[in-house]
């Protein structure tokens, strides 16, 4: 692209060379682009290698088979998927409708509660922890009472995983459907209403379809900061195998105690596992750019 | 019958509408922001009016008083928006056939056929299997009366339908609809802001001012009787001439003594003195060279032209009359003839059946000073 718009808008000497002016662009249009690369080099290295170091290391040692039978691995593996999952549903059941409110609704303080609730994206996730914990925990603002009335104790349990994960992944998925319901002209849901359809028909066939992929983006978004969720996670659930010890926890224990190979199997799983996510969020994303607007 | 007499209150303006539709095609017709939109979405519940009442024959669809608020979906009302109105992930058809199934409940096989029946009404029985942005501009427009007209609706709500469309396009379907609608006699709404389109289309039409009808008739009786200058100069009257009434003798008729000298009236119950516009359309003004013989039309003066602009069907001149410049209309071929050049002098004849008075009581608005 840039050598051939630079060819054309230098055509005097490039012409001289008939047919080949397009694949000859003059010095000037090269050394820029040169300097460009030079200097993108070292970050792309150093965001690039140290990701293909991990399989590097990971797949000559032969010991793959063995760490992935290593009941840390499994156990952190299953409670990862497990709890995401978790995670995955009750933010999709709650943000839904939070997202329509945002979206649909215009009322005061609208963009005040928008901005609070984008807060967990940018807060430190330890912070998302000790705060979870001055909510729910022993000492916590509504800790006592759901101890005393139900003898619930939410800290150090599995459910206290899920809640970390959702406290910080929900606002990833409102942001997206927000966007995604908002992108629906309300005039179709208008002309679906004076066809008879009800406000449920009308939301299951026009809406949802239309905002599907922004749902879908917004869905896998929140799905992988859950399953990479750790700070708020070692907070408030601690570090307990086979019931808070997620994957990131597992491999942060495993490097501790020198269990490499373990750590390394861990590691390379979830690098696979966020490449897809990430090119299946770049589908949808642009799906939803260019699936419409036509 | 469709009654309609609602108020509301909005940011810019307050609403008042009153009209009734008989049958046929009314247009609302009246400039952006004047509220014809929000009255349509109000006749279709999207929108819930401040006060008033809405009745379809005999069914209450809105009454402040009892409490009567029906919601769009029982109220049977098709209701075309300007843009972007076909549901864009699903086909043709269906977009007619799934409110059907889903919101009458009508069985699939039910719904299928009444889909084709209407695609094959606006001509678009083989596009059936096509999604809305592979269809044009005129052809989705053609779906949406389509999907509004299956469901059988006892009124017809048209936002603009054509404004988007190309002018070829739109001509056409104007054409097209009007003979759907006469074959199906659906009581419609249309709101416009293209004059010509509302002259072409209605049976009637109410010329919207600041959220309140103005005025409301014939398309014809009101480009030659506006009722106020507002009026008179949304129907384009262009000439709109101060003076006032004088009778110049015993039983004489009355005329309006004016800059270009006196216009004389067929009758007028006004009394003299009263301050008035007289208004003349651009197509009333014949013009005609100087040595041009009087015949039995009024000659009201000489002018020059100061300017000359081809629209393509028709030319419109100005001709400066005793310090008024005068709009005036012609076939291109009466352009030809005459050779309108700019300083050229020119005789106006007007008929006397094409001046039409307005007076300007204190209760009516004044105009704002114009003399062009």
């Amino acid at each position: 692209m840039h050598s051939s718009s630079a060819a054309e808008t230098r055509p005097t000497g490039a012409q001289v060379e008939d047919g080949r002016v397009r694949r000859q662009p003059g010095r000037m249009a090269r050394s820029p682009r040169l300097i460009l690369w030079l200097s993108s080099f070292v970050l792309i290295a150093f965001l690039t290698i140290p990701l293909a170091a991990i399989f590097i290391r990971a797949l000559p040692s032969g010991e793959i088979g063995d760490a992935l039978r290593d009941p840390v691995v499994r156990e952190a593996l299953t409670l990862s998927f497990l709890t995401t999952g978790a995670t995955l549903i009750i933010v999709i059941a709650l943000g839904t409708p939070v997202a329509w409110l945002l979206a649909r609704y215009g009322f005061r303080g609208r963009d005040a509660l928008s901005t609070l609730i984008e807060l967990p994206m940018v807060l430190p996730p330890a912070v998302a922890g000790v705060a979870l914990l001055m909510a729910f925990g022993r000492r916590g603002v509504f800790g006592p009472f759901l101890s005393d009335t139900f003898g619930i104790e939410l800290p150090f349990t599995t459910v206290a995983v899920v809640l970390a994960q959702a406290f910080v992944a929900a606002p990833f998925y409102v942001k997206s459907a927000q966007a995604g319901f908002a992108s629906v002209d309300p005039e179709l849901e208008h002309v679906a209403a004076t066809l008879g359809l009800s406000r449920v028909s009308t939301f299951a066939s026009i809406t949802v379809p239309l905002a599907l992929p922004a749902l879908l983006g917004g869905a896998v978004m929140a799905w992988a900061r859950a399953l990479g969720e750790f700070g708020a996670t070692i907070m408030f659930a601690g570090n307990f195998i086979g019931r808070t010890q997620t994957m990131p926890l597992a491999i942060y224990q495993t490097m501790e105690s020198g269990q490499l190979n373990a750590a390394l199997v861990l590691s390379g799983i979830l690098v696979i596992v966020s490449f897809t996510v990430l090119i299946a969020f770049k589908w949808l994303a642009g799906y939803a750019a260019g699936g419409r607007v036509r | 019958m469709l009654r309609v007499d609602i108020r509301k209150r909005l940011a810019t303006i307050d609403l008042d509408m009153r009209f009734e539709l008989a049958g046929d095609v009314l247009v609302l017709f009246g400039a952006s922001g004047s509220g014809k939109s929000m009255t349509l979405k109000m006749i279709a519940g999207i929108e819930q009016p401040d006060s008033g009442v809405i009745q379809a024959n005999d069914l209450l669809l809105f009454d402040r008083t009892a409490g009567i608020g029906l919601p769009p979906q029982t109220r049977r009302i098709g209701y075309v928006p300007q843009n972007y109105t076909l549901f864009p992930h699903l086909t043709a058809h269906a977009n007619i056939a799934m409110p059907l199934r889903k919101g009458r409940g009508w069985p699939s096989a039910r719904a299928d056929a009444r889909a084709r029946e209407m695609l094959a009404l606006v001509g678009l029985e083989t596009r059936g299997a096509a999604r809305p942005h592979e269809l044009s501009g005129g052809q989705q427009q053609r779906v949406a009366l389509a999907r509004a007209l299956a469901i059988e609706p006892e009124v017809l709500l048209l936002d603009e339908p054509f404004a988007a469309l190309d002018a070829p396009i739109r001509a056409e379907l104007r054409a097209e609809f009007r003979d759907i609608q006469h074959a199906m006699r659906i009581p419609t709404i249309f709101v416009t802001h293209d004059l010509e389109e509302a002259v072409a289309i209605s049976h009637q039409m109410a010329v919207v001012v600041e959220g309140s009808v103005r005025q409301i008739g014939p398309a014809r009786s009101i480009l030659d009787h506006p009722a106020d200058v507002r009026v008179a100069e949304l129907v384009q009257s262009r000439n709109l001439i101060p003076g006032h009434i004088a009778r110049t003798g015993e039983g004489a008729d009355a005329v309006v003594r004016t800059a270009l000298g006196d216009l004389p009236l067929l009758a007028s119950p006004l009394a003299d003195g009263t301050a008035v516009i007289a208004v003349i359309r651009p197509e009333a003004i014949q013009i005609a060279r100087e040595d041009w013989q009087e015949n039995d039309l009024l000659l009201t003066g000489t002018g020059v032209l100061t300017a000359s602009v081809d629209h393509g069907t028709r030319v419109v001149v100005v001709i400066n009359v005793s310090g008024l410049s005068l709009e005036a209309s012609l076939s291109p071929t009466e352009a030809r003839q005459l050779s309108v050049v700019p300083t050229s002098c020119f005789r106006i004849a007007v008929a006397r059946t094409d001046i039409h008075v307005i007076p300007l009581t204190p209760l009516s608005n004044p105009p704002t000073d114009r003399t062009d």
